[in-house]
């Protein structure tokens, strides 16, 4: 028997926040910290606290550089960060399916 | 975690996810840049054994290539988010150009008036896969139509026929990738810095 799809949710990738950044570092090779900031409406504080979340979990790579005379901090999501938006779809995908047609809850 | 918060936040990942592809997908430029040259190459077509429409195609690709190339560059330096499918993009128009080179210069007939067009069309469609646009695999079928339709026919200046058709599709597509990308605020983000080349 397979595990109940709200067991497959990660829980640093399972936030709102956490995975609007994911989605917008899917469709790109790499974004800068302002783009993807404007993207979510969020401060700087709180983007940068949640990529940190993410960079620590090795989902999220961070490189400041320059172009040309303006710094950047740049985001790209890993291999690993890639796959876990890819999962986390499946798995709430899964889980309101199930609900949807009345599936048992999770084992405790 | 409910079944509807579930829904919302797949809602949400989508509509981000859409958002910045169409923002990286934005695809006038590249439409009305190349309709506009098939349809300037017509005349062409009507010079000598086809030595000038090649040497016309060699010349435009040699400026026009680097000109798309760059616009799309500018254009993520200044919206500050690139292209995953960059590389992706840049072979299948490479394939379309070399692609429409060997078949105008290796076909005899009508089909080397003519079948230059299906490489581009592919190439299209491909772009239609990698962006999930309807819009580009549309102009790659009507663009294929077009070029089967003339084979069919064969009428005796097919590659004017051909040049300005499709020169035409091209343009309308760009027009309504324009009007698309304006309504939904996309046309002219990042663009007078492209456009600029600052």
């Amino acid at each position: 028997m397979t595990s109940h799809p709200s067991l497959r949710l990660d829980d640093v990738v399972h936030q709102r926040v956490r995975l609007g950044i994911l989605a917008v570092l899917e469709e790109a090779s790499r974004a800068d910290f302002s783009f993807v900031r404007d993207a979510l409406d969020l401060s700087d504080g709180n983007l940068s606290r949640h990529v940190s979340t993410l960079e620590k979990a090795g989902l999220v790579e961070v490189e400041k550089g320059y172009e040309g005379r303006r710094p950047r901090t740049w985001l790209s999501a890993t291999p690993a960060g890639r796959k876990a938006l890819s999962d986390e779809i499946s798995a709430m995908r899964d889980l309101i399916s199930r609900v949807d047609n009345g599936g048992p809850p999770p084992e405790p | 975690m409910r079944d509807t918060d579930a829904s919302q936040t797949l809602l949400e990942v989508e509509r981000v996810r859409r958002s910045t592809r169409e923002l990286l997908d934005v695809s006038w430029f590249p439409f009305l840049l190349w309709g506009s040259l098939v349809m300037v190459s017509a005349p062409f077509t009507q010079i000598g054994d086809g030595a000038a429409i090649a040497i016309y195609w060699i010349l435009v690709s040699l400026v026009a290539v680097p000109v798309h190339s760059r616009y799309y560059r500018r254009r993520e330096i200044s919206l500050g988010v690139f292209h995953r499918n960059a590389h992706a993009y840049l072979a299948i128009i490479a394939g379309m150009v070399i692609g429409a080179m060997l078949i105008g210069a290796l076909a005899n007939g009508i089909l080397a008036d003519v079948g230059a067009v299906y490489p581009i069309a592919l190439g299209l469609l491909g772009i239609g896969l990698l962006n999930r646009s309807a819009l580009f695999a549309a102009t790659a079928i009507a663009l294929a139509a077009v070029a089967t339709g003339l084979l069919i026919a064969a009428p005796q200046d097919a590659a004017l026929y051909a040049a300005l058709g499709e020169g035409a599709i091209m343009v309308l597509a760009g027009g309504f990738a324009f009007v698309g990308d304006r309504s939904r605020g996309l046309a002219g983000r990042g663009e007078s810095a492209a456009a600029a080349g600052g």
